[in-house]
């Protein structure tokens, strides 16, 4: 036995440990052991792992001389997994790097592993694996599938060597990977029970570990891959087999397998009729010749992708048997729900890198102020998030949510070099003109007045209109507000809606009631659905400022409310039917709604004939988001523009609410009617089809007990629409419409 | 309508831009800090572009770009893949009788910051000693004559003499931007990569025919750095990859993808496509190329509308002939497949477009010359190839 022993006296030798297994490779063998001659760095020793070897492997290791400490360890073919664990165990040094036998190492390598090593693990962290690209040899006139592979390996080497890249348990490969010899132990090494797919395994491991997992880009080594076609088809039932391992030894990381995604076509028959498979799969083999002879790249690697998928499944079924068996089998994956960790970018990068890099989730929902930016999801199979992988995210998948929120949440500190002096490509936030309208409801405006100057916003104004008011109470708390004040001395909320427009300084106008409260985030919200320029009105969500008596309940949850949902709708009048156009209440409600100037001035202005305080109370908004909608325009309810509303207390309040609103519905109907703009067909159907069952059929329910609602109100509605005629009539009469 | 061309940088715009008399429009190659972004034709009145919101109607024109440009400076982000040891270069411009041109192409080599590249000039066949001149009188050009007549011999010829790793080609009719060889040298850190071109713009459009040029053969693809390989891309179509005006390749392409065809490209009866041809035998190689928009190199525009329409005719012959040599050397069983694709999908709608005088079309000259030129190109070839073997066999006899 020559084994030249230099550790004593070279002192240049890194306590790294080499451990090659290998299995009737001498040729391939000797290269690589050549190439860890020429090492700039030696390590410690080389442990090679005969495999069932018979062509003279450890003989020829024996008899010949290395300048580096060789251990041979010859033990019965057992598997390329037990081979590296029995390795493992004879090795003496810190750090153990797993080459394969078909790897040929740059003289740099083993000195870049141990670089990389050099930088501890981060705390709580068990140690660091650290991959190094094993890129396929060149070789001329390869054919498709060669060309593939390659490009495979080299994209997959390409993407690690990335910035922020998020590493997975596929990540994990054990042709050039090196890791301390403790955290091996610590986990329990290769499972050896596995024939394929081991590193994936050890992989999974070392994450479920809290290990790290780190990339080399400069130890390279090459891999002379000697499979074929069909040795990659019998390695893709290998994988199956593998994966099926891998799955039921690790159910968490189920999603990310392959096989998660279930059987195509061609895998289906994999399961019921093997033989039968097998023998299209050998005639598809064929064809595929036959498709690269013709030069049809694409044609061919949609048929290499279908029959490697037959393959693996065929793989998948041998191990799992049935098709329940794989349905139980991927029944055991946990429920993805994981808490994600919320994180203000407002903060700054900087911040938030170092919630990430001290939180490790595994998952982030990003917000900007109070916008949603995005989220990067919990993945099973990867590691936890650090804060290198924030700014990747944001550069690269949520770039455009980015830059609708920065205008309005302000760029954020610590990012890029010099923030301020960039000049902003982007549209800042427009102007914005608010306008409440108000009639002897000092207290409520108080509030509702309080709530608009909290608003986060950079460029807006408050108007009240103060609508024929009873003494100055208005007046007075409106001098003591920044707030403009305005009087509109002829009664109607609508007459006090165009005053407030013709008031308004800036394009957009947005209004609110004096009984309701905005979000701070209202304006913004209003404004990022405007910056769509065609969107020409802007509905939000009304919730409930509070739920404290049975009127304000009933209100809210058992009538709906006047909230529209949450969802954000865009109403255009090609995409809707007349039905649609004519129920036009779905589409939002005069306390939270915004239009730009050109179309108010186009669209003509609210019609004061609807107006609350008249005895057509109240339909004012919808006959102007009515008149939007069918004048081509489009109206965007956006619920993310939020408003509370002060619900009606008293059951009697609440009744005469609910009156008016069928009233003000019924004004509004025959409104239409008279305009003739919708066909009058249509209205008729529309009232008699749809609005009288529902107004009935709540009674009818009422009476039988089955509604929510105390009849009495229930009743409210038809009574109000029951008045509709008269109050038109009336509206119209007094001349109130000029 | 004679336009302006401009290079404006966002961070330093004037007020508006004086002293365009002379022209109608202003075409701007749009700068974000010195990178370029985007490009814009903007009206010129009274001798005045952009008076109101210069910087508005460019940050328009620049778009999408731009804006992802401005967000990742403001994270901090650096989008390209790291760059690795820059490889040694030699520039080589390959030229034929245009000591003029050349006079502006070498000046502006010599304005390229000095990181130790090379300048080779080949001169194809020369009829008279001034290019010899031209070369002598700049101190670091080395001269080398090659008197086999074709640009793709003249591109092999650079490639046997360079003594730097990569070659980066420039037309002898263009002017690259100082900023020129370190881009396109920045994509080669990924191995697998053996080609980057870059974006050519007009140097100049005073005339019909350099705008008529720039609107239908336009060499521009765009401000997005793009890698192309097999997967992605079929490598029968290398049109829009780039054009052999403005590219770098390794040297060890010569033994692992093969020289460029000596058949092909001007100075022989093929006119064109030698460039596309080695794209395409890249590609099929399992390599990549990388367009590289920041490597900006301005080029002069044929003047008159007869070069125009016998570019057009080259390139139809250059496009065909090189599919005929993909097709005959190379076993690309698919070539059939492809030009009729092409046929289809684009030349016959821009004959049918032209046909009915739709705004904006080609004219029809020059649609009918592409289209003579794609009936003449496989002939071409094999014409051209009796050529070179004739020429080669001439070499070969002893003297």
């Amino acid at each position: 036995m020559s084994v030249v022993d230099l550790s004593a006296i070279d002192l240049s030798v890194i306590d790294l440990s080499v451990i090659i297994p290998t299995h009737e490779r001498r040729r391939s063998l000797e290269r690589t052991l050549t190439a860890l001659s020429a090492q700039t760095s030696r390590p410690l020793e080389v442990v090679v792992v005969a495999d069932g070897c018979t062509d003279g492997t450890a003989d020829w290791l024996r008899s010949t001389e290395w300048p580096f400490a060789l251990r041979i360890v010859e033990q019965p073919a057992a598997g390329a997994a037990a081979a590296r664990n029995a390795g493992a165990r004879r090795a003496r040094g810190g750090l153990l790097l797993f080459l394969d036998d078909d790897v040929e190492p740059t003289p740099e390598l083993i000195a870049a592993h141990a670089e990389a090593h050099r930088e501890g693990p981060g705390p709580g962290e068990p140690g660091k694996a650290v991959a190094g690209p094993a890129l396929p040899a060149v070789e001329s006139g390869a054919g498709f599938f060669r060309l593939g592979q390659r490009a495979w390996w080299f994209e997959l080497f390409r993407e690690m060597g990335r910035a922020g890249h998020r590493f997975t348990y596929g990540d994990v490969l054990t042709g050039n990977l090196s890791l301390p010899a403790a955290l091996f132990t610590r986990i329990g090494g290769f499972d050896p029970g596995l024939r394929c797919r081991e590193d994936f395994e050890l992989g999974a491991r070392l994450l479920a570990a809290g290990a790290a997992l780190a990339f080399a880009p400069r130890a390279v080594a090459c891999h002379f891959d000697g499979t074929d076609l069909d040795g990659s088809l019998r390695r893709a039932r290998e994988e199956g087999r593998g994966d099926v391992a891998i799955g039921a030894r690790h159910p968490d990381l189920l999603p990310a397998l392959e096989l998660s995604r279930g059987p195509s076509t061609l895998g289906g028959i994999a399961f019921g009729l093997p033989a039968l498979g097998d023998r299209i799969a050998a005639v598809v083999r064929r064809g595929l010749d036959a498709l690269e002879a013709a030069r049809l790249r694409r044609p061919w690697r949609g048929l290499y992708g279908a029959l490697r998928g037959y393959w693996y499944w065929r793989g998948v079924a041998s191990e799992v048997g049935t098709r329940r068996a794989l349905r139980d089998l991927l029944g055991k994956a946990p429920s993805m729900d994981r808490e994600e960790l919320r994180i203000d970018l407002r903060a700054g990068i900087a911040e938030a890198e170092a919630i990430l890099d001290r939180e490790r989730p595994h998952g982030v929902r990003l917000l900007h102020g109070g916008q949603e930016i995005g989220s990067i999801p919990c993945r099973p199979g990867a590691e936890p998030l650090r804060g290198i992988h924030l700014r990747r995210v944001l550069a690269e998948r949520l770039p455009v949510p980015l830059l609708r929120a920065l205008p309005f949440e302000g760029p954020f500190p610590g990012a890029g070099p010099e923030p301020a002096a960039l000049p902003h490509p982007l549209p800042q936030p427009p102007p914005i003109s608010v306008v409440v309208c108000t009639r002897d409801r000092t207290a409520l405006l108080e509030r509702c007045l309080r709530s608009l100057l909290a608003l986060e916003y950079p460029a807006y104004e408050v108007i009240v209109v103060d609508n024929a008011p009873r003494d100055d109470a208005t007046a007075r708390l409106a001098a003591a507000l920044p707030v403009r004040y305005v009087r509109e001395p002829r009664p109607g909320l609508d007459r006090a809606r165009n005053r407030g427009i013709a008031e308004a300084r800036h394009d957009l106008i947005a209004f609110t009631d004096d009984d309701a409260r905005a979000d701070p985030g209202w304006l913004s919200a209003l404004a990022r659905a405007f910056a769509d320029p065609e969107v020409a009105a802007v509905t939000g969500l009304v919730a409930p400022a509070e739920l404290e008596t049975p009127a304000q309940e009933y209100f809210e949850l058992a009538y709906g409310g006047m909230g529209k949902g949450r969802r954000p709708r865009t109403f255009r009048r090609e995409r809707m039917k007349p039905g649609e156009l004519l129920a036009i209440q779905a589409a939002g409600v005069g306390a939270n709604m915004a239009f730009r100037r050109a179309v108010l001035a186009a669209a003509g202005g609210f019609d004061p004939a609807l107006d609350v305080g008249t005895p057509a109370s109240g339909g004012g908004d919808l006959d102007m988001f009515h008149r939007v909608v069918a004048g081509g325009w489009t109206l965007r309810y956006e619920p993310a523009a939020l408003v509370w509303h002060q619900h009606r207390r008293e059951m009697a309040a609440l009744f005469r609410q609910l009156r008016d609103d069928g009233r003000s519905f019924g004004v509004y109907l025959i409104k239409r009617w008279r305009e003739g703009e919708v066909p009058r067909s249509e209205v008729a159907r529309f009232a008699l089809l749809r609005w009288c069952p529902w107004l009935a059929g709540r009674i009818v329910l009422g009476l039988l007990g089955r509604h929510s609602m105390p009849p009495r109100l229930l009743w409210a509605n038809l009574w109000g629409a029951l008045h509709a005629p008269w109050a038109y009539v009336a509206t119209h009469r007094d001349g109130r419409h000029d | 309508m004679p336009t302006a061309v401009l290079d404006l940088d966002l961070r330093e715009l004037p007020d508006g831009l004086d002293g365009l008399d002379a022209y109608d429009r202003a075409f701007v190659l749009i700068r974000w800090r010195g990178r370029p972004v985007g490009q814009a034709v903007l009206p010129v009145t009274g001798g005045r572009a952009g008076t109101e919101g210069l910087r508005e109607t460019l940050i328009e024109a620049a778009g999408w770009p731009l804006r992802e440009r401005w967000l990742h400076d403001h994270l901090g982000w650096d989008a390209a893949p790291p760059a690795g040891p820059r490889p040694s270069a030699t520039v080589a411009v390959c030229t034929r009788d245009r000591p003029e041109d050349l006079r502006a192409c070498l000046a502006a080599l010599m304005r390229l910051p000095d990181d130790g590249q090379e300048i080779l000039v080949v001169d194809n066949c020369p009829a008279s000693g001034e290019t010899e001149r031209l070369a002598a009188s700049h101190g670091r050009v080395r001269y080398v004559r090659e008197d086999r007549p074709g640009l793709d011999v003249a591109r092999n010829r650079a490639l046997r003499e360079a003594r730097g790793e990569v070659v980066a080609f420039t037309d002898d009719d263009a002017a690259p931007d100082p900023g020129w060889l370190r881009a396109l040298l920045a994509g080669f850190g990924d191995r697998q990569v053996l080609c980057v071109t870059g974006l050519t713009l007009p140097a100049e459009l005073e005339t019909a025919a350099q705008e008529g040029f720039e609107r239908y053969g336009g060499f521009g693809r765009g401000f997005t750095r793009t890698a192309f390989d097999s997967r992605s891309h079929d490598p029968l179509v290398t049109g829009g990859i780039g054009a052999g005006v403005n590219m770098a390749v390794r040297r060890s392409v010569l033994h692992e993808i093969g020289p460029f065809d000596e058949a092909l490209d001007a100075g022989t009866p093929t006119r064109s496509g030698g460039d596309h041809e080695l794209f395409t035998r890249i590609l099929a190689a399992g390599y990549r190329i990388v367009y590289e928009p920041e490597a900006i190199n301005w080029h002069r525009h044929r003047r008159t509308w007869e070069e125009l329409r016998a570019t057009l005719y080259g390139y139809g012959v250059g496009v065909y002939a090189a599919w005929t040599r993909s097709l005959l050397v190379e076993g690309e069983l698919s070539v059939p497949a492809a030009a009729w694709g092409w046929f289809l999908h684009g030349q016959l709608r821009r004959l049918a477009v032209s046909l009915l005088r739709r705004p904006g079309s080609m004219p029809l000259d020059l649609v009918m010359a592409e289209l003579r030129g794609c009936a003449a190109g496989p002939f071409a070839y094999l014409r051209s190839r009796r050529r070179v073997s004739a020429h080669l066999r001439a070499e070969a006899r002893p003297a």
